[in-house]
């Protein structure tokens, strides 16, 4: 692409030639030569000028105009300028040398000209490149502008995504190590469910969208090891229509959901609770609705603010403006509802 | 001073495994007695009480009391060790005056050390006081409930039912509509712990719910009344009347 930029610069420079060329001609055929002569001496004139003035690329490249020595570059671009003009007008004259007598007369009468053209050539060859080299650098920065937000947006959506909760980690190697000696074929039951639980989310959490039957499969696995710690303080009630297992959702979606409900919810009650799950679709929507009950003396917690908070930005970098949360709460329930575009499979 | 003194214990964890696990543990430490395994706030709370322990295994996040909770409404010099899957609370335990912080799983070595310091702390139990709710608190996470104890009963009062908080001698007392509790805190400390956006020290002796006034009358030359919603009036001393202006403003 910048190459491309460049290559195209170049030709347009060239193609800006031929105008120059033929302004040349008509102010040489004004000035009482043959219009044959002036056009000839015209386009000869200007193709190897063209090349001269090319080496302006080089000067635009080698002093940018922001330098802080800028009376220096301005001095060296109006030397460079005189002598291209001068190098030319030079050349003329060489020409004129080999022209019979009455046409060099002629062409030496247009030195002057000539010098003054070639200047002017030459300076709007250096504006040209200074525009072009300008143009670039906007180029070359507003790309790595949006490289950089890519980056950031990319490191975000890392950062969002699941890591497990440490501390069910640990409170579960502790429900094994209490289970190794009473009941050891329970606690290697649950170390298989933990490895389980463990492996799918690394799994998942490397993918960019999977099935709703591959998070549910997940969910159920971190419930299969919150089951053996909290026993019969925790109850489910899942309800998942059939048609919803193909739809497609950014992974780890549901189950820190679930994980709020079990922590939240379950966690603050002195008895016992039950945590519903529903799946649905309506039209175009994906209806995903967690519940679970609250402790009434429980003040919000300070954490499930900001997991809520993730969910809501994942959502937002999934989907833009296309998904809902809805949040009901009141002091005995709480309940999330999300509605998400349907992306089938 | 012939043997290991018997070390009257209780365990409070809300996860029946993580209770098992700690009284097998307990099982090589025949001087530590296990007097009762609580499953929240609530029963230890009561089973202290009861029967007057010397230490308390304790967990910190739990249903109804957390940890830093139960040590507040304790009127029992004990040792405390906190048993608990969270780190982060470490700096406020020790604040709290808790002789260790086990991280589960802990080893049988770690309980071992654990025991040894109670064992070396049993000469002078401590009464964990009020301060240790400032402990427990992060800075931008203020006090969304206060825990009193009602006779035997431990009462929770969220801090959107409290209508004002009125200091008398080294109690405070809440008052939620018409029913109030008392208190040994000073009111100082829950100004500092409570969302001073919310709760404002109107006076010397009054913290007040801002949402509950109704309006603000002059009473005499630079003293005023707050009136509450239910007709309560509460005096607000000069420096008070400027600190509730700036916050209903």
């Amino acid at each position: 692409m910048q190459r491309s930029f460049t290559r195209r610069a170049r030709t347009a420079y060239f193609l800006a030639w031929l105008p120059m060329a033929a302004l040349l001609s008509v102010v040489l055929s004004l000035r009482g030569l043959p219009w044959v002569e002036a056009l000839s001496l015209g386009v000869g004139l200007c193709l190897p000028y063209a090349l001269v003035c090319g080496s302006s690329y080089f000067m635009a490249r080698a002093m940018p105009l922001k330098s802080v020595r800028l009376l220096q570059v301005l001095t060296s671009l109006v030397s460079a300028s005189a002598l291209a003009g001068a190098l030319w007008a030079g050349t003329a004259y060489s020409i004129a040398q080999m022209l019979p007598e009455a046409a060099a007369g002629r062409l030496i009468g247009q030195l002057w000209v000539l010098f003054g053209l070639g200047v002017a050539y030459f300076v709007l060859s250096l504006v040209y490149h200074y525009l072009i080299l300008a143009l670039e650098e906007t180029r070359r920065v507003e790309i790595s502008e949006q490289e950089a937000r890519v980056l950031t947006r990319e490191a975000e959506l890392r950062a969002l995504k699941f890591q497990v909760n440490p501390h069910f980690l640990f409170n579960s190697l502790n429900a094994i190590a209490a289970l190794t000696t009473s009941e050891p074929e329970q606690a290697r039951r649950m170390c298989q469910l933990l490895s389980s639980f463990l492996r799918t989310s690394l799994r998942l959490g490397d993918q960019g969208a999977v099935t709703l039957k591959e998070e549910l499969d997940l969910v159920r696995s971190y419930l299969d090891v919150e089951l053996v710690r909290f026993s019969d303080r925790l109850t489910i009630e899942e309800k998942v229509q059939e048609n919803c297992l193909n739809l497609m959702i950014p992974p780890l979606l549901l189950q820190p959901l679930i994980e709020n409900a079990v922590k939240h919810g379950i966690g603050t009650l002195q008895e016992s609770g039950t945590i519903t799950l529903n799946v649905s679709r309506d039209n175009n929507r994906l209806c995903i609705s967690v519940g679970n009950p609250l402790d009434p003396d429980e003040p919000a917690q300070p954490g499930s603010g900001r997991g809520l908070q993730i969910v809501g930005e994942r959502l937002g970098a999934f989907y833009g403006k296309d998904a809902r949360i809805v949040i009901d709460k009141n002091r005995r329930h709480f309940r999330i509802d999300l509605k998400i575009p349907v992306e089938e499979d | 001073m012939s043997g290991p003194e018997t070390i009257r214990a209780i365990i409070v964890d809300d996860e029946k495994l993580a209770r098992q696990y700690l009284v097998e543990l307990l099982r090589q430490h025949p001087q530590v007695e296990v007097l009762a395994e609580c499953k929240n706030g609530f029963e230890a709370v009561k089973a202290v009480s009861d029967t007057l322990p010397d230490l308390l295994f304790l967990d910190i996040q739990m249903p109804k009391l957390n940890g830093f909770e139960v040590l507040e409404l304790l009127e029992h010099p004990l040792a405390v060790v906190f048993v608990t899957a969270y780190d982060e609370y470490a700096v406020k335990a020790f604040d709290a005056h808790a002789v260790d912080y086990l991280l589960k799983p802990f080893s049988t070595e770690r309980l071992a050390e654990a025991i040894e310091k109670v064992q070396r702390n049993l000469k002078q139990p401590r009464l964990p006081g009020p301060e240790l709710k400032e402990a427990a608190r992060a800075a931008d996470d203020y006090q969304k409930r206060i825990v009193v104890r009602d006779g035997t009963s431990v009462v929770i009062i969220r801090d959107d039912d409290i209508d004002f908080i009125q200091a008398e001698d080294d109690y405070v007392s809440i008052h939620k509509r018409d029913k109030s509790w008392l208190k040994h805190q000073t009111l100082a400390s829950l100004e500092t712990a409570m969302d001073p956006q919310r709760f404002v020290r109107i006076h010397r002796s009054v913290i007040v719910n801002v949402e509950r006034i109704a309006r603000i009358e002059p009473y005499t030359k630079d003293r005023y009344l707050a009136i509450l919603k239910d007709d309560t009036r509460l005096p607000i001393s000069r420096s008070g009347h400027k600190r509730i202006k700036s916050i209903l403003s």
